[in-house]
């Protein structure tokens, strides 16, 4: 003891290979580790302690030794008993299991096992983990596809989950990828984008649901969601194109309605009119022919009284207005054939210029006016004219 | 005295460590088999290999060594590749294996206790069966009704082979059959075509449609103005005959009257227009004063 004492001392503030000064730091904790590992050392080997120090054996040390291995041996059972220790979570599940085999399932709550003798594995059997599948298939009908798909599962089974398959989750991911490419290849493009989604959706998870049954992976799927369905990007605008021309025809289709409401109230607004026009037609015509008798059945009397004198009357008043508004030309030839010429579209274009000259003329009844008939045989009594005043000369 | 205590301490060292030497514990999940010198060791009675279940066991330590194998369910999984269908097309195909270590000796004895060696072997079985089953069909039959009978048939073949090695083929899935990308682009545009079609019809179903009923609403407006105008025809015409029977009524009374009376009212309405040109003798009846003022009577 001394001498180690000594040579430490011998050493302080030196190095021993150098001999250069150390530096100068308090060797308090390496004091006392040194001197505890060599009572240590003491305890364990008898023999050198023997030629060292020669106060073995005593009863002092011998309880020095119990104390310490008891000491020793205390702590260690402390932390073992400590280590035993663990809690199992609200909505966790823990695998017992000793010297490796299954004794037993716990539920919530603290536990203890004997370490090194038991151990525990603990899982979350409520927590709903979600799984999303996404990608291009093949339909039946030979088409391409995009899906999404979720899944929905959670631990039933933790020593299944542990014990009976390797990476259970993953093999959940594959089964899910089988099952879902398996239903689609079974359905056709249009049922898988429309009205056959639901189907798809039930027969996966039933597909899913007997492939996981097999490999007792202890998971529970507790829902299957078809997130999407769509036609792959590459051929979006055809579909989308597609379904446009579905909201073409109903428009198109709407076009026609609204002509079609526009043209049978307009024929009938036609037929309206027709109908009332021809009530009207007869209606006029009727009245037409009543005014007309009228007038005859008001003559009547007067012409049966005295029918010559009505009648030349009549006659005379009718010629009155007939010539007052008419151009007249008086042909003042009798019984005579000879071809002559009146200039009839001269006459029509002279509207205001009256021919008074040729009136006298005819009045005189000896006069040619026609250049263009050499002939000079015929003689013309032309009357051209509008006017009352002229007329009134006669 | 001192050194029997030594000894003694050195013994119970000595027969603790060989008491955990000896000893080994099985996991769940696993079996494991004892060898001695690399060999089994086969019960005596038996004559069947040792396996243990999950616990704690005994060995001889030193001579006897232990092999755990994990025996829960395993996947294989087979990448991508590409076989040909009986129409000489190719597709793209994924599949994967699950299975199990079912008998441990004969286990260890064909594949020496390689999973990888295992595999390797399944695998090539997979692939065989997988060309033989996809070359017997065509594309659709492999997409859509073949697709369980495939895999039916797949399992069977592969887990007889299995069972040679030792191994449980629990299932054996095809995953994905997908077509190479060069013949997708072909799918893609029969797609569109086939979308295009439905577009154009649906377009074309819509005009049809529409026209039907212009056509309709034409035909029923033209048949209702067409009612319209034989009603109006035929108002007209009883106008028309009221009129006449009015006329008649009233003219039978005297006919001569009525020519005389009708005539010299048509004269009247016909010669209105000032362009009119009357080309006369003078020798009617109104000029029968014209020429001889004198006369008396003129018979004309």
């Amino acid at each position: 003891m001394s001498k180690w004492n000594i040579q430490r001392k011998e050493g302080n503030g030196q190095d021993p290979w150098t001999g250069k000064p150390r530096p100068q730091k308090p060797p308090e904790l390496e004091e006392i580790f040194r001197n505890f590992s060599r009572r240590l050392i003491a305890l364990l080997m008898p023999m050198k302690g023997t030629a060292n120090t020669g106060g073995r054996g005593t009863p002092e040390h011998k309880h020095m030794v119990v104390i310490i291995f008891g000491f020793i041996a205390t702590l260690l059972f402390l932390i073992w008993l400590l280590m035993g220790l663990f809690i199992v979570g609200p909505a966790e599940k823990a695998v017992i299991l000793r010297f490796g085999r299954y004794v037993s399932m716990v539920g919530p709550g603290p536990h203890w096992i004997p370490r090194f003798i038991e151990s525990s594995e603990t899982v979350n059997i409520q927590k709903v983990s979600t799984y999303s599948y996404e990608s291009q298939m093949l339909t039946k009908d030979a088409n391409i596809v995009s899906v999404a798909l979720a899944i929905q599962y959670r631990v039933i089974d933790p020593k299944e989950f542990f014990y009976n398959i390797v990476a259970p989750r993953e093999s959940l991911q594959q089964a899910t990828a089988s099952a879902l490419r398996q239903v689609i290849g079974r359905t056709s493009l249009d049922s898988v984008l429309t009205l056959g989604r639901d189907q798809v959706r039930q027969e996966v998870r039933v597909e899913l649901e007997s492939i996981l049954a097999r490999y007792h992976a202890g998971l529970l799927i507790t829902d299957v969601a078809l997130q999407s369905a769509k036609a792959p990007e590459e051929v979006k605008e055809a579909f989308d194109d597609a379904i446009k021309a579905q909201e073409d025809e109903q428009k198109i289709e709407n076009q026609a309605q609204a002509y079609a409401m526009q043209v049978e109230p307009t024929a009938k607004g036609q037929a309206q009119r027709l109908l009332a026009d021809a009530q009207a037609y007869k209606q006029q015509v009727v009245l037409q022919a009543k005014g007309e008798t009228a007038q005859y059945m008001a003559m009547l009397p007067q012409y049966q009284a005295a029918p010559t004198i009505t009648r030349t009357r009549l006659y005379m008043d009718a010629m009155q207005s007939v010539f007052q508004h008419t151009r007249k030309v008086l042909v003042n030839i009798a019984g005579s054939n000879n071809v002559f010429y009146i200039p009839l579209d001269k006459m029509m274009n002279r509207e205001n210029s009256s021919e008074v000259s040729a009136s006298n003329n005819a009045l005189s009844g000896d006069s040619k006016i026609d250049a263009s008939n050499p002939s000079g045989a015929n003689t013309l009594n032309l009357n051209s004219s509008n006017d009352k005043n002229n007329q009134g000369g006669y | 005295m001192r050194t029997l205590k030594i000894n003694l301490i050195i013994l119970i060292t000595l027969l603790s460590i060989t008491i955990l030497l000896s000893l080994f514990t099985v996991t769940e999940g696993q079996q494991a088999l004892l060898l001695q010198l690399d060999k089994i060791v086969v019960q005596s009675k038996t004559g069947k290999a040792i396996i243990y279940k999950p616990g704690l066991h005994i060995r001889v330590p030193f001579l006897q060594s232990v092999r755990k194998f994990d025996t829960r369910l395993q996947t294989l999984d087979i990448q991508s590749s590409r076989i040909v269908t009986a129409e000489k097309k190719d597709v793209i195909v994924d599949c994967y294996v699950k299975w199990r270590i079912s008998d441990l000796p004969l286990y260890f004895t064909r594949t020496g206790g390689n999973s990888q060696e295992a595999e390797i072997l399944l695998e090539q079985q997979i692939n065989d069966s997988l060309r033989a089953e996809f070359g017997k069909r065509t594309i659709a039959e492999v997409i859509a009704d073949d697709r369980a009978s495939i895999m039916e048939s797949l399992n069977k073949q592969t887990n007889a082979k299995a069972q040679g090695l030792g191994l449980d083929i629990i299932d054996v899935r095809v995953k994905r059959i997908d077509l190479p990308s060069e013949v997708s682009a072909a799918v893609y545009e029969r797609m569109r075509a086939e979308r295009e079609r439905v577009a154009s019809e649906h377009r074309a179903q819509g005009r049809a449609k529409a026209e039907a009923i212009r056509a309709n609403a034409d035909a029923s407006a033209t048949i209702t103005v067409a009612t319209a105008k034989a009603d109006a025809a035929r108002i007209r015409g009883e106008g028309d005959a009221e009129a006449a029977k009015v006329s008649t009524d009233a003219y039978s009374k005297d006919p001569n009257f009525y020519a005389f009376f009708k005539s010299i009212s048509a004269y009247k309405q016909v010669f209105d227009e000032k362009n009119d040109v009357l080309v006369l003798k003078p020798d009617s009846q109104f000029f029968k004063y014209f020429n001889n003022p004198q006369e008396q009577a003129a018979s004309k």
